[in-house]
């Protein structure tokens, strides 16, 4: 199977997390899916979520980016150690009136961020319009862009790098070294000792039509090995590593 | 004018004993290595505050009312103005229900910092004045310019803590300073360099073309707007904190018309260190980088302090003047 390869960093991210909306808003530790595809939207000039009644288009199930590539598989392998990125809060005014009904008008903002996010992003076409797929990749292999594609905030622009495409093969193998998406019990996963690390966060898998909320999922990331047949869907390797797709 | 080619580039600020952006605790923003850096909204203020002066129309900035405080009818207090009383204010109509969502985007693109910068217009209400209004429209415009963070490059930057006396005594009996004037802090970095990177997408408002009537897309008067304030914006503001801090260099890379070249943070490339006395910015690697991309390339414009800053630009093929 064919995939696109490539390095997604920066000095900051922030994926935010919508079920705290107050006081602090905090971040996802890794790119989720919804997020990867809003960014990759970005690069070939999809619409992202807008306002419907400006355009006068009437209500939509989803936003273009995902209408268009949710069928893409992907795969990201966080680069640093045992998956877990450093965060920090940290704090800004919105002093001007109108931003909240805050007492004396002042809007204090603490959120959480991400430093030095650092991903191996694998795509696989998988049931994507081969037109899109085609334009993607070249958009992709050429760094080129139609808007500015950002780690969550837009003034964190996303670096992407090292872009090429890998050829990857089936595979069943019951250690799995990039994220993947698991329901089942975690005290069935075995083995990575001595330093055996286990990162496991729910975040968004997907979207709701219409209302556009998330679909959440279990992320996993994880040096220890799965019974064989809890193993997920679609296990590539490149000889070396074998990474799931979803 | 239409603008419709994209620029990337990059904003050097030097703050001399000053503190360009300071976190809740009064100490500069850092991450967790303590690497120190100001904030987008540390920069564009002192741009906004210049458009400001010059006469434009700027949406996004603190202006102040005089209001009855909700808690004493009797008592007037001075506040921030809401979101319809500043644009009652700025476009000189009465807000009415009847405004659709077109008319309120177009009012709000005839302003030089959402032309800019973008904006998120959100529903709200308004009772400070006779009648109560409601705003139901919600707009969010991605703005044309975007910048970053502005990591300071500066490896050699000291934190320092100063005592200031305050001229008056705090009268709480339970205060050490009850019967002499009080003391506060202000602190500052002896030198730091904040390097911004940024980039202009005039693509970012092809959504609205059409939609909106008399909308033409980014313009170049916008831009020549942001280049020079992004020039010299910071200099010319002199609050207490930020009377140290000036712009040291600016630059901008113009691609060609339908160039959609992606180049992320550009201030990655780049080293700021002493050279004697001068301030030595050293953009080698961003030439490196630039390099291969020149079929995309229009023109390279580099702006600089010529008294106290040194630029080392390598092969950039670039057009040197002065930042004044």
């Amino acid at each position: 199977m064919k995939s696109l390869r490539f390095t997604l960093s920066g000095p900051l991210a922030c994926f935010r997390q919508p079920d705290v909306n107050a006081k602090v808003y905090f971040t996802y530790n890794n790119i989720h899916k919804v997020a990867l595809l809003g960014l990759l939207g970005a690069v070939i000039g999809l619409s992202g979520y807008r306002n419907a009644d400006l355009y006068g288009q009437g209500e939509k199930l989803y936003p273009e980016f995902y209408e268009v590539l949710s069928p893409l598989l992907v795969s990201v392998v966080p680069n640093v150690k045992n998956g877990y990125f450093s965060k920090k809060i940290q704090y800004f005014n919105n002093s001007v009136g109108y931003a909240s009904k805050e007492e004396g008008g002042n809007l204090q903002v603490r959120e959480q961020w991400l430093e030095n996010p650092n991903w191996t992003v694998f795509l696989a076409q998988h049931k994507l319009d081969a037109s899109i797929w085609d334009k993607l990749c070249d958009y992709m292999l050429r760094g080129q862009c139609v808007y500015i594609p950002y780690l969550g905030r837009n003034d964190f622009p996303a670096q992407i790098s090292d872009v090429c495409l890998v050829e990857l093969s089936v595979s069943k193998s019951l250690r799995i070294d990039s994220l993947f998406l698991y329901s089942g019990d975690l005290n069935t996963l075995d083995g990575g000792d001595p330093s055996q690390y286990l990162f496991v966060e729910t975040a968004p898998t997907s979207l709701v039509p219409k209302h556009n909320f998330y679909e959440f999922g279990r992320y996993i990331f994880t040096n220890c090995t799965l019974p064989e047949d809890e193993l997920p869907p679609y296990l590539y390797s490149d000889g070396v590593r074998q990474y799931s797709f979803y | 004018m239409i603008k419709n080619n994209r620029v990337y580039g990059i904003i050097g600020v030097g703050a001399y004993m000053a503190n360009f952006n300071a976190d809740l605790s009064g100490y500069p923003k850092t991450t967790t290595n303590n690497d120190i850096f100001g904030s987008d909204k540390a920069l564009k203020y002192p741009m906004k505050r210049m458009w400001l002066i010059e006469g434009d129309k700027v949406f996004y900035i603190k202006s102040m009312t005089i209001a009855k405080s909700k808690k004493d009818k009797e008592m007037e207090i001075l506040q921030p103005k809401d979101l319809i009383e500043r644009y009652e204010d700025l476009f000189g109509k009465e807000w009415d229900a009847n405004l659709t969502v077109k008319d309120v985007a177009k009012d709000l693109f005839s302003t030089v910092d959402i032309m800019n910068f973008g904006a998120t217009f959100t529903g709200s209400e308004s009772e400070s004045k006779t009648a109560k209004k409601k705003i139901g429209h919600n707009i969010s415009i991605t703005g044309a310019v975007q910048i970053n963070q502005g990591f300071n490059l500066y490896e050699k930057t000291n934190v320092l803590v100063q005592d200031i006396l305050s001229p008056f005594r705090n009268p709480n009996d339970k205060s050490e300073d009850k019967t002499a004037t009080s003391i506060g802090t202000k602190i500052v970095t002896d030198e730091a360099h904040y390097v911004y990177s940024f980039s202009v997408n005039p693509a970012n408002y092809a959504d609205y073309l059409g939609l909106i009537d008399g909308f033409e897309g980014y313009t170049t008067e916008a831009y020549e707007k942001f280049k020079r304030a992004a020039r010299v914006a910071t200099t010319a503001f002199n609050t207490n904190s930020k009377s140290g801090c000036e712009n040291e260099l600016a630059l901008f890379i113009e691609l060609k018309e339908d160039s959609k070249l992606f180049l992320a943070n550009l201030d990655r490339y780049v080293e700021v260190r002493k050279k004697e006395k001068q301030t030595l910015y050293d953009l080698s690697k961003l030439a490196e980088i630039i390099a291969p991309q020149q079929e995309e390339i229009q023109s390279i414009e580099l702006f600089h302090n010529p008294i106290s800053v040194e630029v080392n630009y390598g092969s950039l093929p670039c057009t040197v003047n002065s930042i004044f």
